[in-house]
């Protein structure tokens, strides 16, 4: 019998199997800080081919792992060194957008921003927003349930999903969900997105588009510290507003940021509160005045707004771009993605910069306030001795008490194969005996990014590459 | 020893043994658990979670079937029980256990009913827009475990988009939990999800945490009848392409209107369009001016404000299950807002010689279609027919139909759920992973799960 990469490239053709070794470098990180080099790697150009590839990969028993744009956080996209990896750069097409039912179908490669633009043409929008959604894909938004700012107001992936075309790991092809928004039976549509390619591939999908808004604004609160801005936060929402997005950027990562480009931060300011306001002229109106009221309230130094598009654009330039920015602090950088209950924000900050000071480690601060989301971002050298065992100390005592908080390991980047062995922090193990049930059904032979989510005491920390791609990281 | 070998004396015996003679309601009380012609051996009402999860071991120890009840405002959903069992009300577990205004999240025991919660979280002007039918009488463990959803849903999406965390005992006595106390959560699987819907056969909803939302200080409808279909479905049309659609936006053909409990609704005129704005006041009014602008040309229109039109969305809500005027016979369709023609026709559809009546969701997509005389003088198998061709149009839809209340000869002789989805296997596969001795809710769910 042939050799499975020769079966393979019977399906997908020749030029569509990389197994080079030069050639599979790219493919052997993600945004996160883990590296393997898979087997081999496949783009397949229609759902067809990807059943056929994978149906081929079951016979032979081989792993399979499905792979967006490479900017996951958290190690979804590693593969093992005997994996397959099926990435989906040829399977980038929109495939319809509805504008009476406000759907669009797309396939698995489209780019998140690619949609936005494309179905803004029609006065709709896709909500969902990953800092990184000039580069990522679809596909790696539903494995991963991506956030982004937006989200605050609009809800995760999962909200903006009402169907799914499905290859399981034996090949099969199902639909999930349906074409209304509520189907019949157990929704697997849920249960699907976010499973980080554990349940299978998804090779169609069909997302909800959302009006866009009449009226948008921006607003930059700059603070003297951060203690003051975390307490802006809290007045914020204690007035009833849900904002349709609230981002903190402290004075570190706003230092970073207009050293790469000049979004318009005040280079003094000790964190600065990015906030957005969607809906009706009215609406916004009567909402400004009170947010207007809550950051001089608690504090702020100045609050400015947005004058136009261009100056709104700007601001949220140095937000996504802030991550990118710190190789301009230094060469490596680890992140943790955490979430507290929003009013233990302060608490939260207090530990993080008291874990800066005890382990000698710089870390940055630009996350999601508004739903309590943080980033501390470290960064450091790791050419220097040791500097890569503290960081990851650091980060585990992070983790700790977001979850001694009441809150949890993880808010849009998934668990992956970092922050796995974490998991008994906030679950027990029937928490996870019922998680696992859900993958038997979906993957009894667990050949879909297997070693990912769960702790199995497994996981080593490869040696980290650097963050030379300024450009690919985002959060 | 096998479950047929227990009398009811036996059973309460033992349970009581299990429990404390203080959980067992009174014997006479078990046909009040009924579902259809089913009636349980038993029933038992459960303070706490550990009581639920000693329940759960001994039935299944004993081979016993578990039929958990909450509020039975929608114990007619879902197909008649296949197995004999023990009546599991939760009404019982009913306490706030952690209400965080300044977090924007509540946690609450599943028996609490919405209407309780919203009671408290409207002291500190906050609610889950939930709104299932007949809020005073569900509970958040029904609402949870059936997914209904509200009149407000086009804008508020499902009870499964509020839902943060939840604690859920197995069909073993098994204590498990799901998500957690925070908005944002990927950690793990989304169990949440699964469960939600799930009308409890993979496991009891016991806790559920909520994100909540500021209650709108503001509402305001305007409620309109015009000539026909066309010109009622065009008016629709035009609100949803402004830049923000209405909170809630339904069409009633004129049987349907004429039943809904809402003196402002005009009967006689055709079909009557409703929508609804909930918000800020002056969002609100400038809305309710777009719309009352928009539908100018209606056959009759009438503008509504703050209370009065926040107890038509309430009618709205409660228009399926209504105690004062229940449909005899109610199928909800899922489909999508673009086939809103095809649901006003479906009127056509005549059951004992009567024509349905229908309100649709013209925003969210889907509605219901009911019946509201003796449907029974029809044959059932001929009610079956019937409902078996709406099923199969709304699945021409892209969507589904589930049939709500229906009498039980008629509903032996179909899959109240519709045809079985493509997924259909997963969902077997999901079934026996949790509950391989058919413990929960047996037969009752789509394909006889």
């Amino acid at each position: 019998m042939p050799d499975i990469l020769t079966r393979i490239k019977s399906v997908v053709g020749d030029d569509y199997v990389i197994d080079h070794r030069e050639d599979l470098l790219v493919y052997e990180y993600d945004g996160s800080v883990d590296r393997s080099m898979p087997r081999a790697v496949v783009l397949p150009s229609n759902t067809d081919e990807v059943s056929r590839v994978m149906a081929l990969a079951y016979e032979a028993g081989a792993t399979v792992v499905g792979r967006g744009s490479g900017t996951g956080l958290s190690g979804g996209a590693i593969t093992p060194p005997d994996g397959l990896q099926i990435a989906f750069p040829r399977m980038n097409r929109i495939l319809e957008v509805d504008t009476i039912n406000r759907t669009a179908l797309v396939e698995p490669g489209v780019i998140n921003l690619d949609l936005d633009n494309h179905v803004r043409k029609f006065g709709m929008r896709y909500a969902p927003d990953p800092s990184s959604q000039r580069a990522c894909s679809l596909g790696g938004n539903i494995a991963e349930n991506a956030g982004g700012p937006h989200c605050l107001a609009y809800g995760a992936t999962t909200n903006h999903v009402i169907g799914m075309e499905v290859v399981l790991e034996d090949g099969e092809v199902v639909y999930l969900g349906g074409q209304a928004r509520e189907a019949t039976g157990y929704d697997l549509r849920g249960a699907f997105v976010g499973s980080e390619g554990t349940f299978g591939i998804a090779t169609k999908i069909l997302v909800r588009l959302l009006p866009t808004p009449e009226s948008v604004r921006t607003f930059l609160g700059i603070f003297p510290d951060i203690d003051s801005a975390c307490t802006a936060v809290s007045a914020v929402i204690g007035y009833g507003i849900v904002p349709a997005a609230l981002e903190m950027i402290d004075a570190l990562s706003i230092k970073a940021v207009q050293n790469v480009t000049d979004a318009g931060y005040p280079n003094d300011a000790g964190a600065v509160l990015l906030i957005e306001l969607e809906g009706l002229n009215e609406e916004v109106e009567e909402v400004t005045r009170e947010v207007e009221s809550a950051l001089w309230d608690t504090g702020a130094a100045d609050v400015r707004i947005a004058e136009d598009d261009a100056e709104r654009e700007r601001l949220w330039v140095g937000r996504k771009t802030a991550f990118g920015a710190f190789g301009t602090i230094a060469p490596n950088y680890y992140l943790v993605d955490g979430v507290v209950p929003r009013t233990r924000l302060t608490h939260m900050l207090r530990k993080v910069a008291e874990v800066s000071d005890r382990y000698g480690i710089t870390i940055a601060n630009v996350f999601h306030a508004g739903d309590g989301n943080l980033h501390p971002c470290m960064l450091f050298d790791a050419r220097e001795p040791g500097v890569m065992e503290s960081a990851m100390a650091a980060a585990a005592e992070l983790m700790e008490e977001c979850a001694a908080l009441g809150g949890t390991l993880s808010g849009e980047h998934g668990i992956g194969l970092e922050k796995k062995e974490f998991m008994p922090l906030v679950y027990d193990d029937n928490d996870m005996v019922a998680m696992q049930r859900v993958r038997e059904a979906f993957a009894p032979k667990n050949r879909l990014n297997p070693g990912k989510i769960f702790p199995d005491g497994s996981y080593y920390r490869p040696s980290p590459h650097p963050a030379s791609h300024t450009a690919g990281l985002y959060v | 020893m096998v479950a047929s070998a227990y009398s009811a004396r036996d059973l309460t015996a033992q349970l009581a043994d299990l429990l404390g003679a203080g959980y067992l309601p009174d014997s006479g009380q078990v046909t009040d658990y009924a579902i259809g012609p089913f009636v349980p051996a038993v029933a038992v009402r459960p303070t706490s979670i550990d009581q639920v999860s000693k329940i759960l071991a001994w039935a299944h120890r004993n081979d016993f079937s578990v039929y958990p009840s909450g509020g039975r405002t929608l114990t007619h959903l879902g197909n008649n029980p296949t197995r004999p069992g023990i009546a599991l009300d939760m009404l019982g577990l009913n306490r706030m256990l952690d209400f965080q205004p300044a977090d924007l999240t509540v946690r609450a025991q599943a028996g609490m009913t919405v209407a309780q919660l919203d009671a408290t979280l409207a002291q500190d002007g906050k609610y889950v827009p939930l709104a299932p039918p007949m809020a005073n009488r569900a509970t958040i463990g029904g609402t949870l475990a059936t997914g209904i959803s509200g009149p407000l849903r086009s804008t508020y999406g499902l009870p499964r988009d509020w839902l943060i965390g939840m604690t859920v005992v197995g069909p073993d006595g098994t204590i498990s939990k799901s998500g957690g106390q925070v908005v944002k959560n990927v950690t793990g699987y989304d169990l949440n999800r699964l469960y939600t819907g799930s009308l409890g056969t993979l496991a009891v909803i016991v806790e559920a945490t909520f994100k909540i939302t500021p209650t709108p200080t503001a509402w305001a409808a305007v409620v309109a009848a015009f000539e026909n279909n066309q010109a009622a479905i065009t008016a629709c049309r035009d609100l949803l392409a402004q830049p923000y659609t209405p909170h809630a936006l339904h069409l009633l053909n004129p049987a349907a209107a004429s039943r809904l409990e809402a003196e402002q609704i005009p009967t006689g005129y055709g079909p009557v369009a409703v929508a609804v704005i909930a918000g800020r006041p002056a969002s609100t009014r400038r809305r309710v001016e777009d719309i009352a602008l928009a539908w100018l040309g209606a056959a009759s229109a009438l503008r509504i404000e703050d209370d009065q039109a926040a107890r038509l969305t309430e009618s709205l809500a409660d228009f399926p299950v209504d105690p004062e005027r229940p449909p005899s016979l109610s199928i909800r369709l899922n489909t999508q807002p673009g086939a809103l023609e095809q649901l006003m026709t479906m009127e056509s559809h005549e059951i004992a010689g009567v024509g349905p009546g229908i309100i649709a969701d013209a925003g969210f997509g889907g509605g219901r279609v009911m019946w509201w005389n003796d449907v029974s003088q029809d044959e059932p198998s001929h009610i079956a027919e019937s409902l078996s061709k709406l099923q199969a149009a709304a699945v021409g839809l892209g969507g589904n139909a589930i049939i709500e209340t229906c009498p039980p000869d008629a509903k032996a002789l179909i899959d109240v759920w519709g045809p079985e989805p493509p997924a259909m296997e997963i969902m077997r596969r999901i079934k026996r992973q949790f509950d391989p001795m058919g413990v929960l809710n047996p037969g009752r769910f789509i394909g006889g799960l």
